[in-house]
């Protein structure tokens, strides 16, 4: 055996135990390389990600409405804390301002991981991290906030505790209220520290959505309505304000204020005689009837079919059009809507935009009802012509007379600043305004005398109407929806606003319950835009009518 | 051995100027060394300004609550019911109505054209009127 060949047995001897590491080490980083990069990755590399505010809700003069801001949540880790020692308790109860029992409560609720306390301030968060409590630790998260508490929470919904809409404007423009987290990639050291590496995801902060709600009428609204509500002990009202120059929607009240539900768009009423006006416009501007042609309103009692009177509330004799309204005369509407027929009658409810969704962007907007031509008998055709036996939303009642103090053109109502102006068709003729608006100011002001302002001229239209009870499916003999729909300043527009108070205690009648709500609001709007006088000193219309008998004792019930 | 000393500075000569000119082995080592060391470097700097950018971003996070937690205040202060509170309750005010206006007969007039003394001289004039009225 030469030198060289004995030199080399040695070594390879000697390098025989490395071949299974050789191999082991090829098997590693050939064959299980992925599987093992993955779990490496697992431990130190984590993927983070960084809030984005939802976005901020401004009113049209960009007030903010709801806004997000960042909050801590202070949690356990259970599999390092498995028990809460009385050390933590003493040290974090008063960080969290939670009594000691709470907070052991707490640390039993969940499972691995336990929410201490949520929505901690800055401070707060700073103290518990500072405490060092092994298993205790803090993590950011935002929290949704309403400045100006219940005002327009009607408008604005509710998000979820996850930060999702669940109902309003928050729930309708969720998507874009949202923005998309950033996601950045970090490892972790051996301290549990994160070090910064890449960003993954890049962010999108979401565009501040303004309303046209006007904060500062939107408060007018719902103080007025508050008041009310402390008065009459109603079950619900609600107030809206529109532009009627454009269809914007000024202020949405809702009494008590609820979040979760929006009746101003989502339910529907039976307007009662608010909606004369509109069968007064479309009598007028069909051309069947003239401002001069007269009406005998059967002295308050009037048998339409065999077995069905129609009631007025107090005794009317002959009158025309501007009397009808001022005496609020359902006979005198059914009579009206007899020389309209179903037609015509049908066709302007819908130019008005009854039984349409405005569109408006909220969720669970109601249609209405309006029952279709071939359904309209002598009977209903009577009854919808002074607002029974129709379903409308309140949006479409205000969106309605604004076309009537515009001059006559439907405006799509609009919640959103960028969304464009929509003028959805002309309803009546400039010439039909001219002759009806003066006979909505001779309703305030012979009337509906509560809503009415000095040196200001007022136009509006009261509504009392009986409300189903939804268990008996008749209509109630004590409970009442009173409503007042009107426009001011008359001789140019500038608000429409319609009250509707329901069920209330006492006093039920539109001008006693809803008038005075509307003149409280439109009195604070007239001062918040030094808006100047605009009354005329002679009279405006004159109404022709007799009385026939002393007044009886009527009550406001539409059809037996 | 006998010692020669220009063979010695003759060895010592071309050993420096090996040194001076140096093979493409020992600059390819070099550079390696050096790419080596860049990459380390790098390496290290990223982890350092990794932990900058953390305590950047916890640093932002808390003053967005600090802002936040401002604001929120702020915006609850400005609220119209807390100012209508505030404006009853400590300085007695009470909500205007339209009857509160006052509003101004014609269009404002323009100041008296003319020099600075003449206009000086209208305004005196004007208020002299005004105090014996």
């Amino acid at each position: 055996m030469d030198t060289r060949f004995r030199l080399a047995l040695a070594a390879s001897i000697a390098l025989l135990p490395l071949l299974p590491l050789a191999y082991r080490l090829t098997y590693l980083q050939v064959f299980e390389h992925r599987s093992l990069d993955n779990r490496a990755s697992g431990e130190f590399s984590r993927s983070a990600e960084e809030i984005v505010p939802r976005a901020d809700v401004l009113d049209r003069n960009g007030k903010v409405l709801a806004q997000s801001i960042p909050v801590w949540t202070c949690f356990v880790d259970k599999r390092m804390m498995p028990t809460l020692t009385a050390d933590a308790v003493r040290r974090l109860a008063p960080i969290l301002k939670l009594s000691p029992s709470a907070l052991t409560r707490r640390f039993r609720q969940g499972g691995r991981f336990a929410a201490l306390q949520r929505d901690l301030t800055f401070e707060q968060s700073q103290a518990v991290a500072q405490a060092k409590i092994e298993g205790i630790g803090v993590s950011p998260s935002e929290q949704r906030f309403y400045p100006n508490g219940e005002l327009a929470r009607s408008v604005l919904g509710q998000v979820s505790m996850d930060g999702r809409g669940i109902a309003g404007i928050e729930l309708s423009l969720d998507k874009r209220l949202t923005g998309k987290a950033r996601k950045l990639k970090v490892i972790r050291d051996g301290s549990g520290r994160m070090i910064y590496r890449d960003i993954e995801k890049d962010a999108s902060a979401p565009e501040p959505v303004q309303l046209t709600i006007d904060r500062s009428i939107q408060y007018f609204a719902e103080e007025a309505l508050g008041e009310a509500g402390k008065q009459l002990h109603m079950q619900q009202g609600i107030a809206v304000v529109q532009d009627p120059s454009n269809g914007d929607i000024l202020a949405m009240a809702v009494y008590p204020p609820n979040p979760l539900k929006n009746p101003i768009v989502q339910d529907t009423y039976e307007p009662g005689s608010t909606f004369k006006t509109f069968t007064a416009a479309a009598a007028l501007d069909s051309g069947d009837v003239k401002t001069t042609d007269t009406f005998f309103c059967e002295n308050g009692a009037y048998q339409i079919a065999p077995g069905t009177i129609i009631h007025d509330h107090e005794p009317v004799g002959t009158t025309d059009l501007a009397g009808i309204l001022q005496y609020s005369s359902n006979i005198g509407a059914a009579k009206v809507s007899e020389r309209l027929g179903p037609e015509t009658f049908y066709r302007y409810a819908r130019a008005f935009g009854f039984a349409s969704k405005t569109g408006l962007p909220l969720p669970g907007e109601t249609a209405g009802e309006i029952r279709p031509m071939s359904a309209l008998t002598r009977v209903v055709l009577a009854a919808s012509a002074y607002g029974y036996g129709v379903a409308v939303s309140p949006l479409q009642i205000v969106s309605a007379y604004s076309a009537v103090a515009n001059g006559g053109i439907l405006y799509q109502p609009r919640l959103l600043s960028d969304d464009p102006v929509v003028k959805i068709r002309r309803v009546a003729s400039p010439d039909t305004i001219q002759k009806l608006v003066p006979m909505l100011e001779n309703v305030v002001e012979k009337a509906a005398t509560v809503a009415r302002i000095p040196g200001y001229r007022v136009a509006g239209k009261t509504g009392t109407a009986r409300r189903l009870d939804p268990l008996t499916k008749k209509y109630s003999q004590t409970s009442y929806n009173g409503s007042f729909a009107g426009f001011l300043p008359a001789s140019r527009p500038r608000w429409t606003i319609l009250v509707v108070i329901s069920a209330p205690k006492g006093e039920y009648y539109g001008a006693q319950v809803a008038a005075p709500v509307f003149a409280r609001i439109a009195k604070q709007l007239l001062a918040l835009y030094a808006v100047a006088p605009d009354k005329p000193a002679a009279p405006l219309v004159t109404v022709t009518a007799r009385a026939a008998r002393p007044a009886l004792a009527a009550s406001a019930r539409p059809i037996r | 051995m006998s010692y020669n000393g220009a063979a010695m500075r003759e060895r010592l000569l071309e050993k420096l100027r090996q040194m001076a000119n140096p093979s493409k082995k020992t600059l390819r080592v070099v550079l390696v060394s050096l790419a080596v060391l860049a990459l380390a470097w790098e390496q290290i700097e990223a982890t350092r300004l990794g932990y900058r950018v953390e305590a950047s971003r916890r640093t932002v996070h808390a003053l967005q609550g600090r802002i936040g937690a401002v604001q929120r205040q702020l915006q609850s202060d400005m609220s119209p019911a807390q100012l209508a509170f505030e404006a009853r309750t400590r300085l007695g005010m009470q909500p205007a109505g339209p009857d509160c206006l006052r509003l101004l007969d014609g269009s404002p007039k323009p100041a008296t054209s003319g020099s600075f003394l003449g206009r000086l001289f209208a305004r005196t004039r004007r208020s002299l009127t005004a105090s014996a009225t």
